[in-house]
C-alpha cells in the first residue's frame, strides 16, 4: 500500500479492497478524516479511472487562469 | 505551437526599464503549476518566458499570450496512463537538448520519462553551464536525463518494482551517443568535465 500526502489531502493506494477498507479504518481511528470516495480531483488535478485506465487533467484550472 | 519557433525571445533590450509585471509573474506562477502537473508540452515555452519576469517587454507578453491561446485549444487534454502489461513496472526516458534560440550560450535541456503509456516525469530547464558544441549539449542533457533515472530507479525499488534491466534513455545525437559508451580520447571534448562521464560508468554498470 501506498499513502500520498499533501498537506492535509491524502491519496491512498491499495491492491486489494480489504487493504483499502482496512487502512481507512486505521487512519480514521487516528485522525478524523473525511472519506472521499474515489478520487476525482486532488490538488486541482482532474482525476478520471476507467478500466484499466487513469487520465489526470487540468481543464477547470485552467480555465481559470484564462478568466 | 505555444512558441513561435522563429521569434528569438530574448532579454528586454533597453535593461534600465525595470518594468515590474505582478500580473505577468502570478500568470506564470499558475501555468508552471500547469505545466508541472499534467502540461508538458508548454514547459519549454513558460520556462523561456519564466526568464524575463524581472525585465518584462512587450514581446514577452505577446509570446505569454499566445501561450493562452494554445492552451485554450488543449485544455482538456491531459495523460492517460494504460494497463499496458508490463509498462507499469517499469519506465523510459528521452533526453534532447535545444540549441537554437538560446540566451548568452546558455541551452535548454529536455527530458522525459514515460510509464503505462503516459508522461510521469519531465523537464525543460536552462543548463547550468556553456557548452561549445550541440554534441556537449546533448551530452549534458543525457547526463541531467540519467540523474533523474538514477532517482526514479530508486524511487520504483523503494515502491517494490526493483529495477533488474538497464534503463532505457533514448538520444538521438550520435556524437553523444559516441562519447557516452566510448571512452577513448576525444580531442575536441576532452574539455568535458569529468563528472559529466559519470553517466559513462552508468551506461558500462548497465
Amino acid at each position: 500500500m501506498i499513502i500520498t500526502v499533501w498537506v492535509d489531502d491524502l491519496l491512498l493506494f491499495a491492491d486489494s479492497e480489504e487493504t483499502m477498507e482496512e487502512m481507512k479504518k486505521d487512519i480514521h481511528t487516528e485522525w478524523e478524516t473525511t472519506d472521499m470516495d474515489k478520487p476525482t480531483k486532488i490538488i486541482g488535478i482532474e482525476i478520471t479511472q476507467s478500466p484499466g485506465q487513469i487520465s489526470i487533467s487540468q481543464r477547470k484550472s485552467i480555465e481559470n487562469i484564462l478568466k | 505551437m505555444p512558441l513561435d519557433p522563429n521569434i528569438k525571445i530574448e532579454p528586454y533590450p533597453d535593461r534600465n526599464e525595470g518594468n515590474q509585471s505582478n500580473a505577468y509573474a502570478q500568470l506564470i506562477g499558475k501555468l508552471q503549476f500547469i505545466v508541472n502537473s499534467t502540461q508538458p508540452d508548454i514547459m519549454y515555452a513558460i520556462n523561456r518566458l519564466t526568464s524575463y519576469i524581472a525585465n518584462l517587454s512587450m514581446q514577452h507578453q505577446t509570446a505569454l499570450k499566445r501561450v493562452l491561446q494554445y492552451l485554450s485549444g488543449t485544455k482538456t487534454y491531459g495523460i492517460t496512463y494504460k494497463n499496458i502489461p508490463g509498462s507499469h513496472i517499469s519506465f523510459l526516458g528521452y533526453a534532447n537538448a535545444a540549441y537554437k534560440n538560446r540566451d548568452n550560450n546558455k541551452l535548454t535541456t529536455g527530458y522525459v520519462f514515460i510509464a503505462a503509456g503516459g508522461a510521469i516525469t519531465w523537464q525543460s530547464s536552462r543548463q547550468s553551464m556553456t557548452a561549445e558544441s550541440s554534441t556537449e549539449a546533448e551530452y549534458i542533457a543525457l547526463w541531467e536525463a540519467g540523474k533523474k533515472a538514477s532517482w526514479l530507479r530508486n524511487l520504483y525499488n523503494k515502491l517494490g518494482f526493483t529495477q533488474k534491466e538497464p534503463i532505457v534513455i533514448m538520444q538521438d545525437n550520435t556524437g553523444t551517443v559516441a562519447i557516452a559508451k566510448n571512452p577513448m580520447f576525444y580531442k575536441y571534448t576532452k574539455h568535458i568535465d569529468s563528472h559529466f562521464h559519470w553517466i559513462r560508468e552508468k551506461i558500462q554498470d548497465g
